[in-house]
């Protein structure tokens, strides 16, 4: 059994406030392989508040140090694939050569939003005057079981990118590919308060973050159902939201196409992922 | 699909099945594992009776576990006979649930694809790059991926419709965090022929020069276009011999 019973608030690891144990399954077997402490509303409003802490220090960096912060942290997350691999299969039950991409890809997400950022300008003419891009302030990332350490790099990678600072719920049912994430992050040796990561329920801990006045933008990546709730919840305080829901992506075989390579093409892509 | 060619697509939609290797996550060649949980596995099961109770007909798959296999792997399901108002057809399933659906022209399969609250991703298969274009110009998706394309990370992602709000990956994910502020007045202020204009910062340094440069022609002036700027004058002519141009560019 493995219990997991720490969050990552503030550059260090603590023990959650919440109580609740919530149980990780091998999908494989159906069977209970460990334990999660959920974080509660107060672990949420500290994430929150370390986060705002560090906004204004690290909204004035220039592109040189975040570029350096972003490989580094890509190195860090690299540095882990094995592990992180293991546990994307026996906690989500994906087929090694799934899990194989997803670790490598989850660090590679740090290196494209480097590519991205090397080559923006946060300024340009508009008229006669000056546009500046600025950050939006301390974004709430919320992700999902299906792809874990992949949304919740890319999401902070690009808010880090930004200068933002972040506060990041990743889906409960994901915790011990999350802890590796998080140890893997925290070896980077980021200033503390720039990313803080409190697994918990969407209900408790993403309600705080959607309705937290000191959030100003929500990246969240799950269901249609779920993204309603957050644009209605998160409009009182007008938030910005980025939205990434539900699909049904269809395939068109045209009358032209090579039906053999189509219909094992169009299969595969409706395979990926487990569906 | 064509509706005339699904006698040809079956049976290779049945290799392609038969070939799906799910279960022994250790084994690279496995492509499917088992659904995250026990309501997800649940979830599944459910849309595969209700695709059977619709009157669609199994090709590959169906309720329960695969031979062998326990915990919450599902099998690999492919329904024929499926029309767009079928349940199955209409929602995300988020399993290895696939239907087929077969169109008898180009406006049909469209309108097919676009029937639905949805646009993340569509998929189109031509060998004919010009043709598939045509398509991915009709589907009201996020993503258009031809010819089984692979992923890229910095081309946007991200939904039309109930898909979502926004996309992530590259420019557009780094500017979903980022603010617009708008800096008017901060610019070289300028009169010239009676008017009283701002110029972009950077652009030119004297205010003075600016007037000689309008007077030869430039119209030009803004940061971004300062090479383009340059380059005019320098098409204009010797500009009476006053070599100011290079000091005005920044």
């Amino acid at each position: 059994m493995r219990i997991v019973e720490r969050i990552y608030i503030d550059g260090v690891f603590v023990k959650p406030h919440g109580t609740e144990m919530f149980d990780l399954f091998d999908p494989a077997r159906g069977e209970v392989i460990g334990q999660v402490r959920l974080a509660n509303a107060e672990d949420a409003r500290r994430a929150i508040q370390a986060a705002k802490r560090a906004l204004p220090s690290y909204a004035s960096t220039g592109k040189a140090e975040r570029l350096e912060l972003l490989r580094n942290l890509h190195d860090a997350v690299l540095s882990r694939g094995a592990d992180l691999e293991e546990a994307t299969i026996l906690e989500y039950g994906a087929p090694v050569a799934r899990a194989r991409w997803t670790a490598r890809y989850a660090a590679e997400s740090f290196l494209n939003a480097a590519k991205t950022l090397e080559a923006y300008s946060f300024t340009r003419p508009a008229g006669g005057s000056e546009v500046v891009m600025e950050p939006v302030g301390v974004a709430g990332l919320i992700t999902p079981w299906n792809a874990n350490a992949g949304f919740i790099c890319n999401k902070l990678a690009y808010a880090l990118a930004a200068g933002c600072t972040a506060v990041i719920k990743p889906s409960e049912m994901s915790a011990l590919q999350t802890e590796i994430v998080t140890e893997a992050l925290h070896a980077a040796g980021a200033a503390p308060g720039l990313f803080n990561i409190v697994t918990g329920r969407g209900e408790v801990v993403g309600a705080e973050l959607t309705t937290s006045p000191d959030i100003a933008k929500i990246s969240f990546t799950g269901s249609t159902a779920v993204g309603k709730a957050i644009m209605k919840a998160a409009a009182d305080t007008v938030k910005r939201v980025t939205l990434e829901l539900g699909g049904k992506s269809p395939s068109l075989i045209l009358e032209d196409a090579d039906l053999e390579a189509a219909v094992r093409m169009a299969i595969t892509a409706g395979f990926q992922n487990s569906g | 699909m064509p509706e005339a060619r699904l006698s040809d697509v079956l049976p290779l939609a049945k290799t392609a099945m038969a070939a799906t290797k799910v279960g022994d996550l250790r084994d690279p060649a496995t492509a499917i594992g088992p659904m995250v949980s026990a309501r997800q596995y649940d979830r599944v099961q459910r849309y595969i009776r209700l695709g059977i109770e619709a009157g669609a007909t199994l090709v590959a798959g169906g309720e329960g576990h695969p031979d062998g296999l326990g915990g919450y792997f599902v099998r690999p399901t492919l329904f024929t006979d499926v029309t767009n108002e079928m349940t199955i057809a209409r929602e995300e399933i988020f399993g290895p649930v696939l239907c087929i659906l077969t169109y008898r022209d180009e406006d049909e399969a469209i309108a097919i694809a676009n029937d639905t609250d949805y646009g993340l991703s569509s998929y189109v298969f031509s060998s004919d790059p010009a043709h598939a274009r045509a398509i991915a110009a009709r589907l009201q998706t996020g993503r258009v991926v031809i010819n089984g394309a692979p992923h890229d990370p910095l081309a946007p992602f991200g939904g039309y419709k109930q898909s979502g709000i926004g996309r992530e990956y590259g420019v557009f994910g780094l500017e979903a965090f980022l603010e617009a502020k708008a800096v008017l007045g901060v610019g070289v202020r300028h009169s010239h022929g009676g008017r009283t204009r701002f110029h972009a910062p950077g652009c030119l340094r004297r205010p003075r020069d600016l007037c000689r440069a309008a007077r030869h022609g430039a119209r030009r002036c803004d940061a971004a276009n300062g090479r383009l700027w340059r380059r005019r004058i320098d098409h204009d002519g010797d500009v009476d011999g006053v070599r100011f141009w290079p000091d005005l560019v920044a």
